[in-house]
């Protein structure tokens, strides 16, 4: 992703190869073959150590805008003589493209459902229920909003267990349906009708079940809730009225990967507390290319900023931006910090100037984020002291040259 | 470098060249032709039996005023009443000068012998470094030797009214500073000016009646 690659600062590694041949004793001629090689791996790795390693924090830029401004910004981090205290890394956008398993999972649960049918027409009840997998099947799915396929799966188990002759199973399975607000699938027209009375009454028993109020919280802000495969029913903190059973509910929030909790709704309230992990730099390249990919109008945003930080592993991440206008251009900077907007910036640039706006913009940047020191006041600076001094001096070198009058002796005599 | 540049510049002294004179004519010798009452020139009171020459002594003296009073004795005198007017003793100088016995002669002639005698001091040095600031300049003829007038011990010897044969004076001045030859006269309106010849060479310049 990086468009430059920082070289290795470690030496390379010496092999002393001490250990071969351990049991015969080595000839003279061996001997001083290992003594060389030991020497001259010594002097290598010594040199190496020796080279000066570039100890300056890393800086990864980041360059949008107007196509004809771009290479001279892009310069920016090819050319050190700035006097930036920062080791610049150019970088691209994430290009990431949504994961294909989410289209994947579809397609794996009907080619289940499908194999459970044949096993049902075959009269392979048992066998029917294998092919539909077991309870994370379920949940994933539903964490993944595919109702309609929860819906056919719920379905499909009642129909197994009917044939199985497990009516009272066959009713819990069927009243899952209606707990989860899900519609009856079309499915059902192929299946007997003692299917359908089952999953009738079941839908319709889970459905008139009493409601518990769901307190979703997370420990982190703001986090977008999911309830059942709905998405973003709220955003958390909040409240949700569930009926009583199971439920799946899903957090998402920028930066952070999802988190699922299936729950046991019961009685009036149920605390559903979440705690997230940060996102993997692969989910958050994701993450922004879904969120801020398609359009420029917020990508220096701070949720824009942090997902970069996080997707590019740019702990310093600065992005210039430059706009062409009627007579120039409108440079605006922004700066993160571990993901955090620290400092942004906004000059106006002519086009022959725009490599020093850059440059005075990234600096300023950089000051502002307390990735350097701002040059001192004059008066703060040795320099100036030391010509105040030596201009005094000179001054009064040159007043007492002007004021002396040599020293007079006068002798009297006749 | 700076302080040895300095060093070099002190050490540098600007040596001036002042000249003690009489006058063209001597005209600035009359407090040595001052008469005593007796109508008797000073000078003649020491005259060897055989003739000859006075065996005097001429005394320089620089006399510190404390300020810059007027040149006329007048002035000066009322400036010495409130002031502190005294003669430096560090730089009293005694010179034997024979003046010449003039008894009997007209004054301009005795002028012109007593300035011929004191002609013979031309070139003698009076001071190798002039106080630096403002005093007269006083030479005082007097018939003691050099010797009983020299200062000793941060003091000067008064000199005896007696002996006293003839005195003169200079306006006050910088020496550091001035230009030309240094003037020594004295003020008087006649030759009966042995008094004034006494007030001259006192030691604090006071009047006396």
């Amino acid at each position: 992703m990086l468009s430059e690659n920082r070289p290795p600062v470690y030496p390379p590694a010496v092999s002393l190869d001490l250990a071969s041949s351990p049991r015969r004793a080595a000839s003279p001629a061996t001997l001083r073959r290992r003594h060389l090689r030991l020497l001259l791996g010594l002097l290598t790795a010594t040199s190496a150590e020796a080279e000066p390693t570039n100890n300056l924090p890393a800086l990864t830029l980041l360059i949008m805008g107007a196509p004809e401004a771009r290479p001279t910004l892009q310069a920016l981090s090819q050319e050190q003589r700035s006097g930036l205290p920062v080791a610049l890394r150019l970088a691209e956008f994430p290009t990431a493209r949504v994961d294909s398993e989410d289209e994947r999972e579809p397609l794996e649960l009907e080619r289940r459902l499908q194999e459970a049918r044949r096993h049902y027409i075959d009269a392979e009840f048992s066998t029917c229920l294998q092919a539909l997998g077991h309870e994370g099947v379920l949940l994933q799915t539903l964490s993944q909003g595919h109702r309609q396929l929860v819906a056919r799966l719920l379905l499909w188990r009642v129909a197994c267990q009917v044939g199985m002759g497990r009516a009272e199973v066959a009713h819990q399975v069927a009243a899952e349906l209606g707990v989860l607000g899900l519609e009856i699938p079309a499915d059902i027209g192929v299946l007997p009708p003692e299917v359908g009375r089952v999953m009738v009454k079941g839908a319709e028993a889970g459905a008139a079940r009493a409601r518990t109020m769901l307190r979703v919280s997370s420990d982190f802000a703001p986090a977008r809730v999911s309830l059942d495969g709905r998405f973003d029913v709220c955003i958390a903190p909040c409240s949700l009225q569930a009926l009583e059973g199971q439920h799946v509910v899903r957090i998402d929030a920028e930066g952070r990967q999802p988190a699922v909790q299936l729950i046991a709704a019961r009685g009036s309230a149920l605390e559903v507390a979440f705690t997230t992990l940060p996102a993997t730099p692969e989910l958050a390249a994701r993450q922004w290319t879904s969120h801020y990919g398609g359009s420029s109008a917020s990508l220096d945003s701070a949720g824009s900023l942090r997902l970069l930080s996080s997707a590019l592993r740019a702990p310093r991440l600065a992005l210039l931006t430059a706009e062409a206008e009627q007579d120039g251009y409108r440079l605006r900077g922004s700066l993160a910090i571990e993901g955090r907007v620290v400092a942004r910036t906004e000059r106006r640039a002519r086009p022959e100037a725009l490599r020093g706006t850059a440059d005075g913009a990234l600096r300023d940047l950089l000051i502002q984020g307390r990735v350097m020191e701002p040059a001192p006041a004059l008066y703060e600076r040795r320099d100036f002291w030391i010509a105040v001094g030596v201009a005094a001096a000179v001054a009064g070198a040159t007043t007492a040259a002007l004021l002396w009058k040599q020293p007079v002796r006068t002798e009297v005599g006749f | 470098m700076g302080v040895l540049v300095l060093a070099l510049l002190t050490g540098c002294n600007e040596v001036r060249q002042v000249r003690l004179t009489f006058g063209e004519e001597g005209e600035g010798l009359d407090g040595f032709l001052c008469r005593e009452d007796d109508g008797a020139y000073l000078l003649s009171r020491a005259v060897p039996s055989g003739g000859g020459p006075v065996p005097s002594s001429l005394v320089i003296d620089f006399v510190r005023l404390g300020g810059l009073p007027g040149c006329r004795s007048g002035q000066l005198i009322q400036w010495c009443a409130d002031h502190d007017c005294s003669v430096l003793p560090e730089h009293r100088v005694c010179l034997p000068a024979p003046l010449p016995d003039i008894t009997g002669l007209p004054r301009p002639e005795a002028r012109q012998q007593v300035r011929e005698a004191l002609r013979s001091l031309a070139g003698a040095t009076v001071a190798s470094e002039a106080p630096d600031e403002f005093i007269i300049v006083r030479a005082t003829a007097t018939l003691q030797t050099c010797d009983e007038l020299q200062a000793s011990g941060g003091a000067v010897p008064t000199m005896t009214e007696e002996e006293l044969v003839g005195c003169a004076y200079s306006c006050p001045a910088l020496l550091d500073a001035i230009e030309g030859d240094v003037y020594l006269g004295f003020d008087t309106l006649t030759e009966q000016c042995a008094q004034g010849v006494r007030v001259c060479a006192s030691g604090n310049l006071r009047w006396r009646p």
